[in-house]
């Protein structure tokens, strides 16, 4: 009975996501099976295929290039960046003088509120030829050079930590303020310093919010598209095709609507497998922490 | 295949589809006076304009999902001709054949070459509304100093080669040439490069696809030849060097920088280089009609046809899902009329597509070399704009990079080209040619 009611108010939201997320998936699916096209003989008459965009994907030199790619994009700009510069910020913050937490807290945030779009245009006028970064460097007497054609992979990790970090850092800060202080005074008590506590405290006591944090984190950065593009178009050439873009283009630039999905289910694909381990390490840490 | 039979008559109104941004917004206020004009002279009928404020390849994207529905398709569309038989194939195109047949104008007006941008394997898909060429621009006082006589027109590829070297020699400093390879460049190095050369070879129109038979022409010694061309040009240090030659911008660094600065001999780019040069352009420079001449492409050996070009351009077309699809080109008909050609080619610096707009002197005062470039008409090629082509355009730019950069030998680049193709298109889509 209750069960049943529980379902009732849920129906909505269910719907929507079938309507909004299952429909396009099973879409994408089927697309992924045939030869759809945007234009051309197949465009309005598709075949059949079967496996052949996935045979085609497996022989394909971009695809293991771009999945390269995707996980340097991933590691080093989620996983490391936005997560532990968000939670030295977080820990940092809640000490720091309450004037320059908030200015800190705010220019931080500021990055992440931004469309999208904006903070695309905004990192490719910062990383231009001609743009502030060379201009700042050579006020110091410093030959910039031309990072998004020398330097594409570095300058998009460089924009998605600024525009990320404050993700991690909100998370984290919410996390922190709910450690109880009696454990933290306790610790302190028993001689412990600050990295200690941290370490031996606040760490265990966060851990749900790490696993969440780093699911959400790795999700969001592995499907990031418009900051990518805007930036760079995914080049020169295919120097920063990470998946989306490369699904992107072949579906997009090339026509090849089919190919195109095959590519999103891949994706898909990973990203469950993603958080198949996150939620199984969610699940683990709730087990200790009710202990 | 191609434009589909659909049932005639129906409806009051047509549905125009066009780009506008800030580039086309010359189109945008043409078309809104052309509305004018026929509702007036179409009492009852409407024009329902429905612009598309995006750049070229969103366009495109965003006119192809259109066109996939009967509700949301077109009646009148501006459609660039690059992908014409890839959307007739996939019937969002009407085969405007019988129209253009009974169409006074066209007979008697549009030049040969031009109405080559507008029709497809069975049939018309398009009437052009403008087109370009690709033209050798060269800075006269660099081959002044070079020693080398002006005018200057070469024959073949060795004079293009033997000019090179003459530059290098006697004008140290200066970049002697430049033709575009690699991917960064993307479509500019088929278009405004390689296919000047490809086309200058034994076969000629067919050196990429016979639109005949619709089959891709692999293992020609053309395609080597021009690969080989490239390759010269790069290693016995004519062209740019690499590094500059894979910059994104090196089309822009040659058109505002090394040409207004005497910095290079000349350069293989499209005939719209001179909006570029204008008042109000992006390199505002007064004396490049002075500085600068025009040569035409030479053919490798010289034979004739003597000159090689290549056309794009945009054109106007039928819906293949058009209800309506005479009423629709009636519209056509007066977008494409003469006032309407003669304003939209002088203001964007395009090339004509009517003998009488390419004769009226209005049109010849839009620079100095508006002539050469136009008469470069009767030399052009168009690319194949079947579904397939803008990825084997992309192996074309991959095989030049190849060979520019030492990664791979002429005999190799050419063949990894003909193995994707085949692997793109099909086997039964590819011939082997000489």
């Amino acid at each position: 009975m209750h069960t049943a009611k529980r379902y009732w108010t849920v129906l909505p939201a269910i719907v929507l996501m079938a309507v909004f997320m299952l429909g396009p998936i099973i879409w994408a699916f089927y697309g992924s099976l045939t030869n759809v096209s945007l234009s051309g003989p197949t465009a309005t008459a598709p075949a059949f295929v079967g496996m052949k965009n996935y045979s085609h994907l497996f022989t394909d030199p971009s695809f293991p290039r771009s999945v390269w790619l995707t996980v340097i994009f991933v590691v080093v700009s989620a996983i490391i960046a936005q997560n532990f510069l968000g939670l030295a910020l977080a820990v940092l913050l809640q000490r720091a003088n309450k004037i320059a937490g908030k200015f800190v807290s705010t220019a931080v945030v500021a990055a992440w509120v931004m469309p999208e779009m904006v903070a695309g245009f905004a990192c490719y006028a910062f990383f231009s030829k001609e743009g502030t970064l060379n201009q700042i460097l050579s006020f110091f007497g410093v030959h910039g050079s031309e990072w998004l054609y020398l330097f594409p992979m570095f300058a998009v990790i460089l924009a998605n930590i600024w525009r990320g970090t404050a993700f991690s850092m909100m998370n984290y800060q919410a996390a922190i303020g709910e450690v109880d202080r009696s454990l933290t005074e306790a610790a302190v008590v028993d001689g412990a310093n600050a990295w200690q506590v941290f370490i031996h405290i606040t760490v265990p006591v966060i851990k749900q919010t790490i696993v969440t944090n780093l699911m959400l984190i790795t999700l969001q950065t592995m499907s990031a598209f418009t900051l990518i593009f805007v930036m760079t178009s995914g080049g020169p050439g295919d120097k920063s095709t990470t998946l989306p873009v490369f699904a992107y283009k072949v579906a997009f630039k090339f026509g090849d609507i089919g190919y195109g999905c095959a590519i999103a289910v891949v994706m898909l694909f990973i990203g469950a497998i993603f958080g198949i381990v996150y939620v199984n390490a969610l699940k683990d840490e709730k087990g200790v922490t009710n202990e | 295949m191609g434009g589909r039979p659909l049932p005639r008559g129906g409806g009051n109104s047509i549905k125009v589809i066009y780009q506008k941004t800030d580039q086309f917004s010359q189109f945008d206020s043409q078309v809104k006076r052309a509305k004018k004009i026929f509702e007036k002279e179409h009492p009852g009928k409407k024009v329902d304009l429905q612009p598309i404020s995006a750049q070229e390849s969103d366009y495109k994207t965003k006119l192809s999902l259109a066109q996939r529905s009967p509700e949301t398709a077109p009646d009148v569309i501006v459609q660039d001709s690059d992908s014409l038989q890839a959307d007739a194939d996939a019937g969002y195109l009407y085969n405007i054949k019988p129209f253009v047949d009974k169409w006074e104008d066209w007979n008697k007006n549009y030049i040969a070459t031009a109405k080559k941008i507008g029709t497809g394997r069975d049939g018309v898909y398009g009437v052009p509304v403008d087109t370009d060429t690709r033209v050798i621009w060269y800075n006269k006082h660099v081959f002044e100093k070079a020693g080398i006589p002006i005018p200057w027109q070469p024959h073949t590829w060795q004079d293009l080669l033997d000019t090179a070297a003459t530059i290098k020699a006697k004008v140290p400093g200066v970049v002697p040439m430049n033709m575009f390879a690699g991917t960064s460049v993307g479509e500019g190095t088929s278009m405004q490069s390689f296919y000047q050369l490809l086309y200058g070879t034994k076969q000629r129109d067919k050196a990429l696809m016979d639109v005949k038979t619709g089959k891709w022409t692999i293992g020609s010694q053309g395609f080597k030849d021009s690969l080989n061309f490239l390759k010269t040009i790069y290693d016995k240090g004519y062209a740019p060097t690499p590094a500059q030659a894979q910059d994104v911008n090196i089309g822009g660094t040659i058109s505002m920088d090394w040409l207004p600065n005497d910095k290079i001999g000349f350069t293989l780019d499209g005939s719209w280089l001179p909006s570029t040069w204008i008042k109000g352009g992006p390199k505002e420079w007064p004396d490049y009609e002075k500085t600068l001449g025009v040569a035409l492409f030479p053919s490798k050996t010289g034979a004739k046809p003597e000159y090689v070009t290549s056309s794009g351009g945009w054109t106007l077309a039928v819906g293949g899902k058009s209800k309506n699809p005479e009423l629709a080109f009636e519209f056509i008909k007066l977008l494409g009329n003469k006032e309407f050609s003669l304003e939209k080619d002088i203001k964007e610096a395009k090339i004509a597509v009517r003998s009488d707009v390419a004769k009226d002197p209005k049109y010849l005062a839009t620079n100095a070399f508006t002539e050469i470039t136009t008469k470069a008409l009767d030399y052009t090629h168009v690319r194949p704009s079947v579904s397939e082509y803008p990825k084997v355009s992309a192996e074309i730019q991959k095989a030049t990079e190849q060979v520019v950069t030492g990664g791979m030998s002429v005999d190799e680049a050419a063949k990894a080209y003909d193995q994707a193709v085949t692997g793109i298109v099909g086997q039964d889509k590819v011939a082997t040619r000489e």
